[in-house]
């Protein structure tokens, strides 16, 4: 069932945002390519959250229904920072080993997007498949294949880099 | 659910090293007051409230006429209140969790009154009558002193069940995070809000726990459940759990919560009861035994119903689940038989799937209680909850799991004969 109360509508969302706030703004971040990006892009989806609460039928779990708006929030700030390439990703904020660096940005990258968000969802907020369907907008099956695939691919890449 | 291995982790981890960035609440409502001011001015939303341009072509007060300069003032002044407002209404509010911690209390013994409806169904077995009972179970958990679990049917206590502290094998129902955790983990950041709606008229949140893998006993599947539990608006207290495995509701998981509450510690209340002894852990295959075997092992002796039953051939015997290695130093102590009616699989093990009949009987009550955690064994009747029933017969304490609720009371009857 869904709220109509915009009062409740915005407290519900402020309680989402306290809770996981740091796992929107890594996932943002990673999109956007730094954090303060990330965390604009998070409190606008949050923004356009409440502005928009009267969409939220309730089909899927409230927080799955933000989590695509931060999706495309983090895309849109990306898009707007650097036009790229779809599949590019953005510079990473590195942990101060550039040449490394830049090879976990090379695997990431060379994974399709959904691959790439559906990884993203799953690792850095600890998703579910079925949240991440909601948020990608695809079928459960999907992200589980999506993942399949993107994790063989990753620990590829990296058994590769270390022989 | 694909477990992240510890490389790709590696990868993930050096790309966007966890963070703990402050929640900054009331800059959200400012970029909605943004917003909102955008599209009133008929402009596009403005990005960010905290860059917000300079005014321009603002016109001096002083050229305009005395009402209109008043007007104009108050104008600004309900502007700049409408701004701050929002911002005000946001700051130092409790969370949900916070609220949901606050109503559980900070006692060290934990009660909790679970109410199961009137799903359940007690058969008389030799007459047929069918009445719908109403099954509660109680609970008092303190991390010193143990569990004492107390089941009613229908208002009348049934069995009381103490789970010292020090044993590993805890209550295995389905509702045990409730019991045991819920403070520890609403406090560990464990719940998250997923929902609202309503239970029994009030107005609710659902929060669920982030979800735990665990290998299912029969298939050896890995899954993955999740906790969702309804809190009340009002007093932000638990009022329904839930479990969910591999984003399906268990049908049989969900409970009323007519009491959550944490108290101050009564060690009497744990003292002088039965203790549960014996670990156990169901696995997905049990060994193999013979009839001749369980007949030798177990006292009474094992009921043994025709090699058909409700049009299914008796396919294996063997050993209960839980019994299965690494708990088989428990098997002199406990003892019991599975006979399995229906499909097997290509190494003759049973499938549980489909069309079948699995009917457990032990000799002892409280190795049947430890199997998952069922309690209520009526005499010359059955307690039918589902897919599964159960009963005591000739002295042997018996579950019985099947394909539909209709071959559980067939088996039920045949038990009782």
């Amino acid at each position: 069932m869904v709220t109509h109360d915009p009062a409740a509508s915005v407290a519900e969302l402020e309680a989402l945002y306290r809770e996981r706030f740091p796992d929107f703004s890594r996932v943002a971040s990673v999109i956007t390519g730094d954090e303060q990006s990330g965390v604009d892009a998070v409190q606008d989806a949050f923004a356009n959250a409440i502005l928009g609460f009267a969409d939220y039928r309730g089909e899927a779990p409230l927080e799955a229904w933000v989590w695509r708006i931060v999706l495309n929030a983090a895309r849109g700030v990306r898009r707007r920072q650097r036009p790229q390439p779809e599949d590019a990703l953005p510079a990473a904020s590195g942990n101060g080993r550039p040449d490394d660096d830049y090879d976990v940005r090379a695997w990431i990258a060379a994974l399709p997007e959904r691959q790439r968000l559906a990884v993203f969802l799953r690792y850095y907020a600890d998703l579910d498949y079925q949240s991440i369907a909601h948020a990608l907008g695809v079928e459960v099956g999907t992200v589980s294949a999506t993942l399949s695939v993107a994790h063989a691919a990753l620990r590829r890449s990296h058994l590769e880099a270390q022989t | 659910m694909i477990d992240i291995d510890p490389h790709v982790a590696a990868v993930l981890d050096r790309l966007q090293p966890p963070t703990r960035p402050q929640p900054d609440w009331e800059n959200v409502l400012r970029r909605v007051a943004a917003a909102r001011d955008g599209a009133a001015d008929g402009a596009t939303a403005r990005r960010s409230a905290s860059r917000r341009a300079p005014l321009r072509g603002c016109v001096p007060l002083r050229t305009l006429g005395r009402k209109t300069a008043i007007a104009v003032v108050l104008a600004a002044l309900i502007a700049a209140l409408a701004a701050i407002l929002p911002a005000t209404i946001g700051r130092n509010q409790m969370t949900l969790i916070d609220r949901a911690i606050a109503a559980i209390g900070s006692g060290p013994t934990t009660h909790v009154v679970l109410d199961q409806g009137l799903g359940t169904r007690l058969v008389n077995l030799h007459t047929g009558k069918t009445t719908l009972v109403h099954t509660r179970i109680e609970y008092w958990s303190d991390p010193k002193l143990g569990t004492l679990r107390i089941s009613t049917l229908n208002g009348k206590p049934l069995q009381s069940i103490f789970i010292p502290p020090s044993q590993n094998a805890p209550v295995r129902d389905w509702w045990r995070p409730l019991v045991t955790g819920y403070r520890s983990q609403l406090r560990s950041g464990a719940y998250h809000l997923i929902g609202t709606g309503r239970i029994a008229g009030q107005a609710i949140d659902w929060i669920a726990s982030k979800p735990q893998a665990f290998r299912d006993g029969n298939s050896g599947a890995l899954l993955e459940e999740v906790q969702e539990i309804a809190i009340s608006r009002t007093t932000y207290k638990p009022l329904y759990w839930r479990m969910r495995v591999d984003g399906v509701i268990q049908p049989d998981s969900g409970v009323r919560v007519i009491t959550a509450d944490t108290l101050p510690r009564e060690p009497s209340l744990f003292s002088d009861r039965h203790a549960f002894r014996g670990g156990a852990s169901i696995t997905p295959t049990a060994p193999r035994t013979t009839l001749a075997q369980a007949r030798a092992a177990m006292n009474p002796d094992p009921i043994v119903p025709p090699a058909r039953l409700a049009g299914l051939r008796r396919t294996w015997v063997g050993l209960p689940r839980y019994l299965a290695a690494p708990f088989n130093s428990y098997r002199d102590q406990i003892g019991g038989v599975e006979l399995y009616y229906g499909h097997t699989d290509d190494a003759g093990v049973p499938t549980y799937s489909g069309s079948f009949i699995s009917i457990t009987e032990f000799p002892h009550r409280n190795p049947a209680i430890t199997y998952q955690g069922i309690a209520l064994f009526p005499q010359d009747a059955a307690i039918i909850t589902n897919r599964t029933a159960t009963m005591k017969s000739h002295g042997l304490y018996i579950i019985i799991e099947a394909g539909s609720s209709d071959q559980a009371l067939t088996a039920a009857r045949a038990l009782a004969r």
